[in-house]
């Protein structure tokens, strides 16, 4: 019986009658299980499936799109990240209470993505971060908002519900008044249109809106937060974090991440700015 | 008044303090009761590891190694390897740590750990003198060799979908035989083993600039310790300066990439 060539002399045998090479993809052959990782990592590798929790509400982050499929710059990066791990990506759509526990049970392998607080850090781990959650107050144009106490005696439109109306109505100063509406876009507007005189909003959503308009009337006022994102994984699964560590290295230093985010977070601006501002 | 310093031991009591469910895992403890690390060093006579005038080792990675040893109070112990047993040293631990690993790419994160880098090398196009290429794309069909093993996973990257007549090759003089026998018509290598073998052969030259590689030390799944350990000592490395000088020292080139811990 004539013994089977070994794999390492079939590779180069192939290189040199000119056979494609392995796939960029492919683990090369003579190492493809050395060392193997542990938990998740090696789950993941061995099943081909990548298992992300997402919370699908929070556009452009991770939402539905017009066909009814999720979409969003932390989508996005899920399916950079299961293209990475030769694997295919499985969204499991979680609500925000949903999600901590669906690591501590093993229902996903990650979560995508926390802003990092250190409460947080006492219940999961997270990757390096690749991208920043920064919260500001934006005023009418010409409130010129420098800190809470120039809030003293206005009103702000805050969101309904959402983690940014819980962060910023403790603070706001005594004489300041608060309007509950139902979503962040409303409360935009409230304040284009003249309703309130603030609002507290995502850093690139007044951003887009002026890059878009030029002569919005809002202004950006103060940074109320600025937090790193992270990948969250369960306690323990050091080596799935270590490659997570990597991936948001070598994919912030190759640009895709920047890509990605100018892809959902910038928008282009607007042909023609209007000669007016919209609101008086 | 002087900043504070953030100290040796600052650094790596804040690289081993571990999530509150993570237990260690022992792999730092194992290294100052052995009193040494051992490091895998693939010598391919190139900047980040030579023998220098005295028969010393140097370069680069070696520098980075001793460096490594000296922050964990032990002593270095070099183990050459080669560009194909040095992630077989690794897996079957006759060394810790690799110094001159594989170039950082997320098909070798599959298989082991990496540190944050501390080192960056462009890749080039090599090709004859009178040969009009200006870069891959130009490249086609003509016999392209580089780097066996792992190495060949970020050159395959530069190469993209591009269709491909590949050979692979042992090491830097393999690469400059096939180039010069006529058997490889350009080959994609580190700027590093593209000096060599320009040197060795003044009818090749360098064509283009591929892309940058991070260069980065590795560890076996499971030693998360000792490669916090390593990248404590890396960021001290870095905030001292010293990566940067050892990086214009050897590779002559700036080193431009963060990747702190």
């Amino acid at each position: 019986m004539t013994p089977p060539l070994p794999r390492r002399a079939l590779l180069a045998g192939a290189a040199l009658l000119g056979l494609p090479a392995p796939h960029a993809g492919a683990i090369p052959a003579p190492f493809a299980g050395a060392m193997p990782a542990r938990g998740a990592l090696a789950r993941i590798l061995e099943n081909g499936e990548l298992r992300v929790g997402l919370m699908l509400r929070s556009p452009p982050w991770a939402a539905y799109n017009e066909f009814g499929e999720p979409d969003g710059s932390e989508v996005a990066l899920a399916r950079q990240l299961a293209r990475d791990l030769g694997a295919r990506l499985r969204i499991v759509v979680l609500e925000a209470g949903e999600r901590i526990p669906a690591l501590e049970s093993g229902r996903v392998d990650i979560i995508a993505s926390f802003p990092v607080d250190t409460g947080l850090l006492r219940r999961i781990a997270l990757a390096r971060p690749h991208g920043r959650l920064r919260v500001v107050i934006a005023g009418r144009a010409g409130r010129h908002l420098h800190g809470f106490a120039d809030l003293d005696g206005l009103t702000l439109a805050l969101p309904m519900g959402t983690p940014i109306a819980d962060l910023v109505h403790p603070l706001l100063p005594p004489g300041a008044v608060a309007i509950f509406l139902p979503d962040y876009a409303e409360c935009l507007d409230a304040v284009l249109y003249g309703e309130v005189d603030a609002t507290a909003a995502f850093e690139w959503s007044v951003r887009n809106l002026l890059l878009t308009d030029p002569f919005a009337a809002i202004e950006q006022g103060f940074l109320v937060r600025d937090s790193p994102l992270s990948l969250g994984v369960a306690m323990g699964e050091r080596d799935l974090l270590r490659f997570l560590d990597t991936f948001v290295l070598l994919r912030t230093a190759d640009g895709t991440l920047d890509a990605l985010y100018r892809r959902y977070f910038v928008s282009a601006p607007a042909e023609a700015p209007t000669a007016e501002r919209r609101a008086p | 008044m002087r900043a504070p310093a953030f100290t040796r031991r600052a650094a790596l009591a804040a690289g081993l303090l571990l999530p509150a469910t993570a237990r260690a895992d022992g792999s730092f403890a194992a290294i100052p009761r052995a009193g040494r690390l051992r490091l895998g060093l693939l010598l391919d006579d190139t900047p980040m590891a030579f023998r220098n005038p005295a028969a010393r080792l140097d370069g680069m990675a070696v520098a980075v190694g001793r460096a490594l040893a000296e922050g964990m109070g032990v002593e270095p112990d070099f183990h050459l390897t080669t560009f194909g047993d040095q992630v077989d040293a690794l897996r079957e631990g006759r060394v810790d740590l690799l110094v001159t690993a594989p170039a950082m790419t997320l098909e070798a994160a599959r298989v082991m750990m990496f540190s944050t880098p501390y080192a960056e090398l462009d890749w080039h196009l090599l090709a004859r003198r009178d040969l009009p290429l200006r870069g891959l794309d130009e490249v086609g069909r003509r016999p392209l060799v580089q780097l066996r093993g792992w190495n060949s996973v970020f050159g395959n990257q530069l190469l993209g979908e591009r269709p491909r007549h590949l050979l692979l090759r042992q090491d830097w003089r393999e690469i400059a035989q096939a180039l010069a026998q006529g058997e490889a018509e350009a080959a994609i290598v580190p700027a590093t083993l593209a000096a060599r073998i320009t040197e060795a052969l003044p009818a090749i030259e360098t064509k283009s600039s591929l892309g940058r590689a991070l260069m980065a030390v590795t560890a076996p799944f499971g030693a998360h310790d000792l490669l916090e350990a390593v990248n404590a000592q890396l960021l001290l490395l870095r905030q001292r300066g010293v990566l940067a000088i050892l990086h214009q020292h050897f590779l002559g080139t700036r080193l431009r990439a963060g990747g702190g811990p």
